[in-house]
């Protein structure tokens, strides 16, 4: 890795692509720029050199990734739950359902380097003794989808795919499945259902996907940006990788920015970039505006207001410290216009249309708290509404079957938190505190 | 029946999984019947479940389960607009009184002469191009302004 | 002889403070049945598969961080 970039890494003031290496490329998503620029040499090096699966993971580990996804739980760890030489069939699965409101990276890393992902799947097909893969891909992007479908056609074509990969002992068969429109699917036992066939109804954990996966074999499922990155890892060594960052937060991550800055997008930064360096990359908050408040990870982490968010750095310990986190990577920037009491009823009829209706506290939950939102924003709010909301979101935390349920809680509990004096408002006077609302 | 394309479609998706487990191929059979029929009626969703050798109740369940399945006859062109937070703190909500105006629908709605229906979306993962709307579940159109929306329906319609 | 090899296969658990000597492999909510230990079910049966999400079961476990279904959850 050159000096200057490196030293770059370290300023923390530019992005650092990684996973998003070739969207600035011509024709980014070809066979040849991905080997243009080096592509597929890993997988051929630990074919070539029979590299052990314990010594790969064993780099992922020192690089400190974790899963990018929105968990956040450390991939070298993960992946050594699945044992090599393990019988039967096992499963590759890459979760690019991406529904979580804010997110769009991976369908950047889908259209620009699906190849990256492929060769980042196939290494760990590698180290899990797996021989089947899939890339579950939501519904809402077509063109997207066919491109990656087109990329695996290259790629099998090349031998990079199916049976002796580069002409060694090894197979492994990638397909891409498409979803259809469910942001719980992107839950790793509901997105198996899905892959199954059926509801995507999350299961019970334990078991884990690693013990009782698709068709109940051992499956691995991560996020897109956790293969993606797998390539890079193994070129460059862990530790190159965990120097970008900072503590406990190796490497890069694709922000995705997106409300009210001036250049919405996909920007893959140094993790431990101070959260204003970000919004000066993304043109800054638009129009001239002031910042009112940030939510860092998608809906399903805490919004932090501008005062909080401007001294924070954006990585795993530094977003906890301040009260949220890193989660998708979803940077949703709203400027004093925002009304929150209307923001807040939109977020909440999401998780309402999202949830899958299996158990009680989130079915039944985010309807309740949705009705109650709703009728503050239409003037009938009475006092007691605010306790109602929160004790409501208090009873779904911790109480469902999967983390849904927390996770529409979230936003409900830390905008009452840093808001409650717009809520209290317009319970009062019937009318938002903000001149323009989102409604 | 099930056309002799839509058939050949689905036997492609099959390939990807074992022959044990044909039901996997569900979402995509009824998107692909989906896709040349405009929406599923209830003898659709039944000849899918029977081609892949699975109970009809179970296929019902996908087809009321997922969001981007049509139950009820659709517009020629179904557009599909996202009102979550990031394409709303960026007008969407404008584009969507624009679009009821101009079509004289509302969400879930199909105009007189069923060329266009209007449907409510949740977050698409696009939303550095907000606001934004598909087309048919499609064809994705970004960086909405009323000029444009006006703009492709005149195509769409042409 | 017989019950002293049975004893020895039995697992003593507290529920509500009250000490209890319960079979493994039986639930938690099997077993406050047992004791007469009341815990409100909607969606449990005896003679139904185990769905657990009605959620109405849910206990606090020792060194669990969230409550746990009874119906799903077995003495160990």
């Amino acid at each position: 890795m050159e000096k200057g970039r490196q030293n770059k890494a370290f300023e923390k003031k530019e992005t650092f692509p990684i996973c998003l290496r070739t969207s600035h490329l011509d024709d980014s998503a070809s066979l040849k720029t991905y080997l243009d620029i080096g592509g597929y040499q890993q997988i051929q090096r630990i074919l070539r050199e029979k590299i052990s699966p314990e010594k790969l993971i064993e780099e992922i580990k020192i690089s400190g990734l974790r899963g990018r996804g929105g968990a956040g739980f450390p991939t070298g760890i993960k992946w050594s739950f699945i044992q090599n030489d393990s019988p039967g069939t096992k499963y590759i699965v890459c979760n690019s359902d991406e529904g979580e409101p804010g997110t769009f990276k991976d369908r950047e890393i889908i259209k620009n380097n699906p190849h990256q992902i492929i060769e980042g799947m196939t290494i760990a097909a590698y180290i899990m003794g797996a021989q089947v893969g899939y890339n579950y891909i939501h519904g809402e992007i077509w063109e997207e989808y066919e491109s990656f479908e087109n990329a695996l056609a290259e790629a099998k074509k090349a031998n990079f795919l199916g049976k002796s990969i580069c002409g060694f002992n090894f197979d492994f068969e990638l397909f891409a499945f498409h979803g259809y429109g469910a942001y719980i699917c992107g839950e790793e036992t509901a997105l198996i259902e899905s892959i199954e066939g059926k509801k995507g109804q999350p299961r019970f954990k334990p078991p884990f996907p690693a013990t009782y996966g698709i068709y109940g074999r051992p499956t691995n499922v991560n996020n897109t940006e956790t293969y993606a990155s797998i390539p890079w890892i193994i070129q460059n060594g862990g530790e190159s990788f965990a120097n970008i960052g900072v503590e406990n937060s190796g490497g890069t991550k694709i922000f995705s920015v997106s409300g009210h800055v001036e250049n919405p997008g996909n920007y893959e930064i140094p993790l431990g970039m101070p959260f204003n360096e970000l919004l000066k990359l993304a043109g800054g908050v638009w129009k001239g505006r002031t910042l009112k408040a940030v939510i860092p990870g998608g809906p399903s982490t805490p919004v932090l207001p501008a005062s909080e968010i401007m001294k924070t750095t954006l990585d795993y310990d530094g977003l906890k410290n301040a009260g949220s986190s890193v989660g998708a990577g979803s940077l949703i920037v709203m400027d004093d216009t925002t009304c929150m009491v209307s923001t807040l009823k939109r977020l909440s009829y999401f998780f309402y249309e999202e949830s899958c209706g299996q158990c009680t506290p989130c079915r039944e939950g985010t309807g309740w708290v949705y009705r109650v939102i709703k009728r503050i924003v239409e003037g009938k709010g009475k006092p007691e509404d605010m306790e109602l909301l929160q004790d409501v979101s208090q009873k779904i935390s911790g109480r469902t079957i999967c983390a849904l349920g927390d996770a529409a809680a979230v936003p409900v509990l830390s905008f009452i938190k840093y808001f409650k004096s717009e809520f209290e408002y317009f319970i009062k006077n019937g009318k938002s505190m903000v001149a323009k609302t989102h409604d | 029946m099930l056309t002799k394309i839509t058939i050949q479609k689905i036997d492609k998706e099959l390939k990807k999984f074992p022959d044990d487990q044909k039901q996997s191929a569900i979402i995509a059979a009824l998107q692909i019947i989906q896709t040349e029929n405009g929406f599923l009626t209830n003898d659709l969703i039944a000849m899918a479940a029977d081609y892949l050798d699975m109970p009809k109740i179970a296929a019902m369940e996908v087809a009321t389960f997922y969001n981007m399945f049509e139950l009820k006859p659709a517009g020629k062109y179904k557009i599909s607009i996202c009102t979550n937070i990031s394409c709303a703190l960026r007008d969407a909500d404008d584009i969507v009184c624009h679009l009821k105006k101009k079509l004289k629908i509302d969400f879930n709605e199909v105009t007189k002469d069923k060329k266009f229906s209007l449907k409510e979306s949740e977050c698409m993962g696009a939303c550095g191009g907000a606001p934004l709307m598909t087309v048919n579940n499609q064809k994705m159109y970004e960086y909405l302004t009323p000029q444009k929306v006006d703009q492709i329906l005149e195509e769409l319609d042409s | 002889m017989v019950k002293v090899w049975w004893l020895k296969l039995m697992i003593k658990i507290k529920i509500n403070g009250k000490d209890l000597e319960v079979k493994p492999k039986t639930s938690i909510i099997e077993v406050a049945d047992q004791v007469g230990i009341d815990i409100p079910r909607f969606c449990y049966h005896k003679k139904l598969s185990v769905a657990a999400n009605c959620r109405m079961c849910l206990v606090e476990v020792k060194n669990f961080a969230k409550p746990l279904p009874a119906c799903a959850t077995q003495v160990m």
